[in-house]
C-alpha cells in the first residue's frame, strides 16, 4: 500500500516537474488536463469564478483555467481515484487470466475423471480379450515369438498402406488440409525426414493463413446471415427488425448442427459407419481435434478411385470449418481480444494522464470582448496551435452530437456560468433558464470547450467517452467503449 | 464493405493455392518413399506368410488383432493419468488418437467435453499469452532503460523477435527432453514437439507411450503435461502478438462501416452548410431569453460541421483565418450571431471553407478515414 502511494506521489511529482518545465501552451494543456481530471470529482459549479479559487480564495496562477487552482498544484486527492481506477483496471486482466487458468485445470481434472470412469473398464476387458485372441492365433499358426514380433512390426508399419496410396496428389492434398487446418489425423504422416521438415515449414506459414482465412470468411458469412435475417424479419412484418445477438447465436448453432448432421449422413453412407460414428467423426474433424480413429477416404482406395467423393470430402471439411469458424467468430473471438483491449485502454489512460502532446484536453476559454486586443493576439498564437487539439474536441463533439442529441450542445460547456456537475452533459436544465442576454453574448464570445476526462467508472454510469488521449485512439476507444457496451447486448 | 470482401476472397485464393502447392510438394517428397516402403513391407509379409502357410484370411485376422492391440501395447491408456493426457489432447485440439474413446458413452462425452473445453482453452491461452506479452514488454522496457538506450520504447519488431526465439527455444528444450526420455533422435523429437504445439497432433510420435510410462514414471508424466501446456501458452502468446489482430480485421472494418452508415443516415436531414459572404450586424442583445434549446442545438450541429471541417483542413494546412463562420439561416436571420464575435476574440473558432466541406456526411467520412488511417498506422507501428 505504501508502495502504491509512494509510486503515485513519485509519478505525480514527475508530472509536476514536466509541467513546470514546459512553456506556455504545453504546460497549460497538461495542467488543464490534470485540472480536468481532478475537477471531475469536484462540483464543477464551485470552481468557476474566474481567477479565484473558491476553495482557497487564492489567485489562480492560470487565469484561463480557474478550476485548476482547486486541484493544482498539490492536490493529490484528485489523482488517487484515477490511479486507483488504473490499478483496478490492471488487476482485471490478471484476475481474468488467473480465473481462466483455474477453470481450465479444473475442467481437465473433471474430464480426466469422467473419461477414466467411462473407458477404463472397457479398456481392461478389451485388452484381455485381444490378448487371448492373439495367443490363440499365435498358437494356431505356430508362430514363434521373434517372428510374431516381426509380423507385428510389419503390420503396424503397413497400416497406412492398407487404406491405399496416401501420397499421390489426392492423398497429399488431403494431408495438406489436415496440416494447415491442424486437424492432423495421422492416417498418413511424412515418412522421410525431408517430408517432416517441409511439413513443419508448411505448417508455420499455413496455420496462421488458414486461421485468418476462416475467421475472415466466417465474419463475412455472419454479416450475410445478419443481412438476410433482417430482410426476413422485415418481410415477415415484425416490429423489431434488428438482428440481436441471440438471433445470430441461434442461427449459428443450428447451422453448426446442420453441418454436422449432413456430414454424418453422407459419411455413414459412403464409409459404412453408423450415424453416430459418422457424427463423431464429423465433430472430431470440424473441431480440428482429428484423432484419426475414424478417417474418411480410407476405404476401397477411395482417394484414387472416387474423385467425386474425394472432392465432396474436401469441400465438406473446408466448408464445415468455415461454419464452425463463423460461429467461433461470433461467440468466442471477442473474448480472445479482451485482455488486449483492456490493456490498450489502460495505456491510453496512462498516456492521457501523462499529459501527452497528443492529449486533447484543451481548455480554451477566452474572456469577453472587453479584453485587450493584445492579449487576444497573444492567445491567438496559442490558439493557432491549440486548434490542432481542437480537432480532438471536434471529433468528440462530433460523436457526442450524433449519439446524444440535444444534450450535446449544452454539454459543450458553453457559457460562463452554465456548466455544472462533473460530467459533460448535465447542463440541460441550467442552460435555458439561466441565460441572460449578457450571458448569451458572453457565450458567443467565450466559447470554452471543456472536454472532461472521463474515467471508465463513470463510463458505466453515463455514456461518456473514455479518456481521450489522442484523436484516433480517443475516437477508437470511445467507439470501443460504446461497442463494448453495445457488444454485450446486440451486434 | 468492399475491402472486407476483397480481403476474404484474397485469403481464400491464397489458402487454396497454398494447399495445392503443399500437395504437390508432399507428393514429390513422399510418393517415392511410400511406394518403396510398401513393396518392402509386402515382400516381408509375403515371406512370413509363406513360412507359416498363412492364407489371406488368416493374415487379415492377425492384422486386425494386432492393430486393435496397438494402443494397449503402449500401456494402460484410460487410468487417471492416461485420461488426463487424453483430456489435454481433446481440449487443446491436439488429438493424437493414440487413445480414442471406444465406448459410445465415451464418444458422446468426448463431444460434449470438447464443445465446452475448446473455447475455454482458446480464451485461456490467449489471455495468458497476452499477459506474458505484457510482462515481456515491461521487462524489455526496463532492460532498455537500464542499458541506457536512447529510445526505451519496445517496438513490435522487438516483441516479434523475442516471441520467435522463445518459441524456438521451447521447441528445442522439448526436443532435447523427449529425445532423451523416448529414445527418439533430436530431429524426430523436435518434429514431435512442433506437431504437438501447433496442435496438429498426428499421433505418429506420441510421448508417454513407452515402457508404460503413464503408470510408472510420474515425474516424466508431469513434465510432459506441463511442457505441453506451457509450450501451447508460448505459441499462444506469439499468435496473440502476430495473428490475432488479423483475425479481428473484418469485424472492425464492419463496425466502422456501420458507424459511418449510422452517422450518414443521421446527418441527412441537416443539409448543407451555407456560406455567408457578408458579415451580418452585431449581436442583438435582447433575443437570448427567447432562444430555446433548439437553436443552440442547431448551432452546435453546424459547429460540429465546422469543427469536422477543421479537422479535415488540419490535414492539409493549418491556417487560421478570420473568415466568415457558417451558421444556420435561422440564426443569421435573427441576427443573433455575428461571426465577428468569433474572429474578434481570436481564431479559436473553427474555420471552414464550405466548398471543401460541403456536407457533414462527407466530413464524417473523412473523419472516419483519418481516424481509421491513424488507427491503422498506429496499429502497425506500435504494440
Amino acid at each position: 500500500m505504501a508502495l502504491r502511494v509512494g509510486r503515485t506521489l513519485l509519478w505525480f511529482g514527475q508530472v509536476l516537474r514536466r509541467v513546470s518545465r514546459l512553456q506556455g501552451l504545453w504546460s497549460r494543456r497538461s495542467s488543464s488536463l490534470l485540472c480536468l481530471s481532478t475537477s471531475q470529482d469536484h462540483d464543477q459549479g464551485t470552481c468557476y469564478n474566474r481567477n479565484r479559487c473558491p476553495k482557497t480564495q487564492q489567485h489562480c496562477p492560470y487565469p484561463p483555467f480557474p478550476d485548476c487552482c482547486c486541484a493544482f498544484p498539490g492536490d493529490k486527492r484528485g489523482h488517487e481515484p484515477l490511479s486507483r481506477r488504473f490499478l483496478v483496471a490492471m488487476k482485471r486482466q490478471n484476475v481474468r487470466t488467473l480465473s481462466l487458468i483455474v477453470c481450465t485445470f479444473t475442467y481437465l481434472l473433471v474430464g480426466a475423471a469422467v473419461f477414466d470412469a467411462l473407458e477404463s473398464d472397457f479398456e481392461m476387458r478389451e485388452k484381455e480379450q485381444l490378448e487371448a485372441e492373439e495367443k490363440r492365433l499365435q498358437g494356431k499358426y505356430n508362430i514363434s515369438e521373434d517372428d510374431y514380433k516381426k509380423l507385428e512390426t510389419i503390420i503396424m508399419e503397413a497400416e497406412p498402406h492398407r487404406a491405399g496410396v496416401q501420397w499421390k496428389f489426392a492423398g497429399s492434398f488431403y494431408f495438406a488440409i489436415t496440416v494447415i487446418t491442424t486437424i492432423g489425423y495421422g492416417h498418413a504422416a511424412p515418412g522421410t525426414d525431408a517430408g517432416k521438415a517441409f511439413c513443419m515449414f508448411y505448417a508455420v506459414l499455413g496455420i496462421p493463413l488458414t486461421l485468418v482465412m476462416f475467421q475472415s470468411l466466417g465474419e463475412r458469412m455472419n454479416t450475410f446471415v445478419k443481412y438476410m435475417l433482417k430482410r426476413i424479419k422485415k418481410c415477415c412484418g415484425m416490429r423489431i427488425t434488428e438482428v440481436s445477438m441471440e438471433n445470430m447465436v441461434t442461427v449459428g448453432f443450428f447451422s453448426c448442427m446442420g453441418t454436422l448432421c449432413i456430414g454424418a449422413a453422407a459419411f455413414s453412407h459412403y464409409e459404412d459407419w453408423s450415424f453416430f460414428q459418422s457424427y463423431y467423426y464429423c465433430f472430431i474433424t470440424l473441431t480440428t481435434i482429428g484423432f484419426g480413429d475414424f478417417v474418411a477416404l480410407q476405404k476401397n482406395k477411395a482417394l484414387q478411385r472416387k474423385p467425386l467423393y474425394v472432392a465432396f470430402s474436401f469441400m465438406y471439411i473446408l466448408v464445415g470449418l468455415t461454419v464452425i469458424g463463423a460461429f467461433l467468430n461470433l461467440v468466442v473471438l471477442r473474448f480472445l481480444t479482451m485482455n488486449s483491449e483492456d490493456e490498450r485502454r489502460d495505456a491510453e489512460e496512462r498516456a492521457s494522464l501523462a499529459g501527452n502532446r497528443s492529449s486533447m484536453i484543451i481548455h480554451i476559454q477566452e474572456d469577453t470582448l472587453q479584453r485587450s486586443r493584445r492579449r487576444r493576439e497573444q492567445q491567438q498564437q496559442h490558439y493557432k496551435s491549440e486548434v490542432t487539439d481542437l480537432q480532438s474536441i471536434c471529433s468528440c463533439m462530433h460523436y457526442h452530437s450524433h449519439e446524444f442529441g440535444s444534450s450535446v450542445g449544452l454539454g459543450l460547456g458553453m457559457g460562463g456560468g452554465g456548466s455544472s456537475g462533473g460530467g459533460v452533459f448535465l447542463h440541460q436544465n441550467s442552460f435555458g433558464s439561466q441565460l441572460s442576454p449578457h450571458q448569451y453574448h458572453h457565450y458567443h464570445s467565450t466559447v470554452s470547450y471543456r472536454i472532461e476526462e472521463i474515467s471508465p467508472s463513470t463510463l458505466k454510469n453515463s455514456f461518456l467517452p473514455s479518456p481521450i488521449s489522442s484523436i484516433s485512439p480517443g475516437l477508437h476507444s470511445f467507439t470501443e467503449n460504446l461497442r463494448l457496451m453495445r457488444r454485450r447486448k446486440s451486434i | 464493405m468492399k475491402r472486407q470482401n476483397v480481403r476474404t476472397l484474397a485469403l481464400i485464393i491464397c489458402t487454396l493455392s497454398y494447399l495445392l502447392i503443399g500437395a504437390g510438394v508432399f507428393d514429390v517428397l513422399e510418393s517415392q518413399q511410400e511406394k518403396s516402403q510398401k513393396s518392402q513391407l509386402d515382400y516381408r509379409k509375403f515371406l512370413l506368410m509363406l513360412k507359416y502357410n498363412l492364407t489371406r484370411l488368416d493374415f487379415d485376422q492377425i492384422e486386425k488383432v494386432v492393430l486393435l492391440l496397438k494402443p494397449h501395447k503402449a500401456g494402460v491408456q484410460w487410468k487417471f493419468a492416461g485420461s488426463f493426457y487424453f483430456a489435454i489432447t481433446v481440449i487443446t485440439t491436439i488429438g493424437y488418437g493414440h487413445a480414442a474413446p471406444s465406448t459410445d458413452a465415451g464418444k458422446a462425452f468426448c463431444m460434449g467435453y470438447a464443445l465446452l473445453g475448446i473455447p475455454l482453452t482458446l480464451v485461456m491461452f490467449q489471455s495468458l499469452g497476452e499477459r506474458i506479452n505484457t510482462l515481456v514488454r515491461f521487462l524489455l522496457h526496463k532492460a532498455k532503460k537500464c542499458m541506457g538506450l536512447r529510445r526505451p520504447e519496445v517496438s513490435m519488431v522487438n516483441m516479434v523477435i523475442i516471441g520467435f526465439f522463445s518459441c524456438i527455444s521451447t521447441l528445442c528444450i522439448g526436443a532435447a527432453a523427449f529425445s532423451h526420455y523416448e529414445g527418439w533422435t533430436f530431429f524426430h523429437a523436435f518434429y514431435y514437439c512442433f506437431i504437438t504445439l501447433t496442435t496438429i497432433g498426428f499421433g505418429d510420435y506420441v510421448a508417454l507411450q513407452k515402457d508404460n510410462a503413464l503408470q510408472n514414471d510420474p515425474h516424466y508424466v508431469a513434465f510432459s503435461f506441463v511442457y505441453i501446456l506451457m509450450g501451447l501458452t508460448v505459441i499462444g502468446a506469439f499468435l496473440n502478438l502476430v495473428v490475432l489482430r488479423f483475425m479481428t480485421m473484418n469485424t472492425e472494418d464492419e463496425r466502422r462501416d456501420a458507424e459511418q452508415r449510422a452517422l450518414l443516415s443521421k446527418d441527412k436531414p441537416k443539409g448543407l452548410v451555407s456560406r455567408r459572404p457578408d458579415p451580418p450586424s452585431p449581436v442583438a442583445v435582447g433575443r437570448d431569453k427567447r432562444r430555446g434549446l433548439k437553436s443552440v442545438y442547431a448551432e452546435v450541429l453546424h459547429f460540429q460541421t465546422v469543427c469536422s471541417c477543421l479537422w479535415y483542413k488540419r490535414r492539409e494546412k493549418m491556417v487560421i483565418l478570420p473568415q466568415d463562420m457558417s451558421f444556420t439561416d435561422a440564426l443569421m436571420e435573427q441576427g443573433d450571431i455575428s461571426p465577428h464575435d468569433f474572429f474578434e476574440s481570436g481564431p479559436r473558432g473553427c474555420v471552414c471553407n464550405p466548398q471543401r466541406c460541403s456536407a457533414i456526411s462527407t466530413v464524417s467520412v473523412d473523419l472516419r478515414n483519418i481516424s481509421q488511417f491513424r488507427l491503422f498506422s498506429k496499429r502497425r507501428s506500435s504494440v
